[in-house]
């Protein structure tokens, strides 16, 4: 073999590995994105399961804002209708958004029955609601930096070329509304 | 319940004017200061004039000048004394003074150290306390201990020179979330880089190649089981900071949006060199790194009943407290 033949050999088993190595990490990038969509169904499974037992107390006491409760629960039985797929996650979270609004407005209810206020499973179960808020907040933040992640891989020479190939595509940022989360005061 | 510094100032006049041994000790090694300068003034004097008419003007000004330079380590071996009375007998009262805080030694142990993930086991590294500077103490329900700590390598190269604050917190953490400064990382690579390079010449060095390259390998094989680097939303935060931990999302759920905002101005606000901190074990640490003595008051010639001989001891002292409010960690909403 000549010297050309041996670098052409070599140059094209760099590029092979280099080929591979970009494909490798944007299957990484594409996976992490699942993962933390996964993560994302887990919390917002957590909070699904909290709601029915803020409901059950609230009911007691505030017969004001029964409208509000049925609209929750109805938002609830929705989300938890729509599967667990990475397909379905602009329409989960579109719920998600509207069914955390809806939420936050019935715990700045709250401020106004005092009785309801001072009960300790009401208290006990809004700061729980209030750390799964939390844990949802950071599952978002984890989504969009895979994301972010991906999206950047995609649109970016040369590894948008093999996303092209695999028909891996830029996904969607989940964005909170601005008055989305209105923090229950006195917790 | 912590105390401003015009009360803490009124309860400590009241403590200097009531036990007068600070006052008397102050005196008593003030005036030794000047009795031994005058000593040896008088001494330099005699020895000088004498030399000057019996051996040469030269040589005597030169001994007058060399006695006379022993003056020199009069003044600071009773300050040495002055402030080890000081620390021993007014400064657990003082603290006391400032709230719900009392001197407690070896608060802050190895295994604490080590849980907190900022040092690893192969840092190799020895620590080293000073006793004097160690509380307990509790503020808005919220315990904590402090210790000026200082950690070396056995060749003595410091990792870490500073004071060491360990408060309880609020949420559950599972898996333990490090930040740390840049700097400090970098001041740990220079320690190490000096710790091997200072170790042997010839066949040693031979030696510690092989042993690297055996520890480079285990590293390796190690570095699966590390934590994860992590890069958060703000840009400003990852420039001054390495995020390590071994759960994205709890990492995220304790490191909100706005404790890294606050965790960037306390750098500035207290006028840290390099800060890091650690989650782990439903504990939150923080590494204040600075090169100057803390907890300190007053020099032996400065009046006791003068505000600026406690106010440095009072401000640092504060600045715990300060940390719970600023870092909001009595609340349990995480923000």
């Amino acid at each position: 073999m000549d010297s050309v033949t041996i670098t052409v050999l070599v140059l094209s088993a760099i590029l092979l590995i280099y080929l591979y190595m970009v494909y490798i990490g944007i299957i990484k990038k594409k996976n992490k994105v699942l993962e933390a969509f996964a993560s994302v169904d887990v919390q917002l499974k957590k909070r699904y399961d909290l709601i029915p037992n803020i409901i059950v107390i609230a009911k007691a006491f505030m017969e004001h804002e029964r409208n509000l409760m049925t609209e929750v629960t109805k938002l609830r039985a929705q989300a938890m209708e729509i599967k667990s797929d990475f397909k379905n996650i602009g329409k989960k979270l579109s719920l998600d958004t509207e069914l955390a609004d809806k939420m936050s407005k019935l715990l700045v209810a709250v401020e106004n029955y005092p009785q309801l206020k001072s009960d300790k499973t009401m208290l006990l179960t809004m700061q729980t609601y209030n750390e799964v808020e939390e844990h949802i907040a950071a599952a978002r933040r984890f989504y969009n930096s895979a994301v972010n992640d991906l999206n950047n891989a995609v649109e970016i020479f040369p590894s948008s070329l093999i996303a092209a190939m695999l028909n891996i595509k830029a996904k969607d940022f989940f964005s909170a509304k601005s008055d989305e989360r209105i923090s229950p005061k006195g917790f | 319940m912590t105390r401003n510094f015009q009360e803490f100032l009124l309860e400590y006049k009241k403590e200097i004017s009531s036990n007068k041994i600070y006052t008397d000790k102050q005196e008593e090694l003030k005036n030794s200061v000047i009795k031994q300068i005058l000593f040896i003034i008088i001494i330099s004097i005699s020895v000088g004039v004498s030399a000057c008419f019996f051996i040469s003007p030269f040589v005597g000004i030169s001994l007058m000048l060399l006695i006379a330079a022993y003056t020199t380590s009069v003044i600071p071996y009773a300050e040495r004394e002055y402030k080890k009375f000081i620390k021993t007998k007014l400064h657990p009262k003082l603290i006391s003074l400032i709230g719900n805080i009392r001197y407690s030694k070896y608060c802050i142990d190895r295994c604490e150290i080590s849980n907190c993930g900022l040092f690893r086991e192969t840092d190799n590294y020895s620590f080293s306390q000073s006793s004097d500077d160690e509380f307990e103490g509790e503020y808005k329900g919220i315990n904590f201990k402090i210790s000026e700590t200082h950690i070396s390598y056995s060749n003595g190269e410091t990792l870490f020179s500073g004071i060491m604050i360990i408060f309880d917190y609020n949420k559950k953490i599972l898996h333990p979330c490090c930040v740390s400064d840049r700097k400090f990382i970098d001041k740990k690579q220079q320690a190490s880089r000096v710790n091997t390079s200072n170790q042997g010449e010839g066949l040693v060095l031979l030696l510690i190649f092989l042993w690297d390259i055996i520890v480079s390998i285990k590293k390796l094989r190690r570095k699966r089981k590390e934590k994860k680097r992590i890069t958060l939303e703000d840009p400003l935060f990852m420039k001054r900071f390495i995020v390590e931990a071994d759960d994205e999302i709890e990492a995220r759920y304790l490191l909100t949006p706005s404790f890294m905002e606050r965790f960037l101005d306390f750098k500035t606000k207290f006028k840290a060199d390099s800060i890091s901190c650690s989650f782990y074990d439903n504990k939150f640490m923080v590494l204040i790194s600075t090169d100057k003595d803390l907890f300190e008051t007053g020099t032996l010639f400065q009046n006791l009943d003068d505000p600026e001989f406690i106010i440095d001891f009072y401000d640092e002292a504060a600045t715990v407290f300060n940390m719970i409010d600023y870092f909001k960690l009595d609340e349990k909403t995480g923000l």
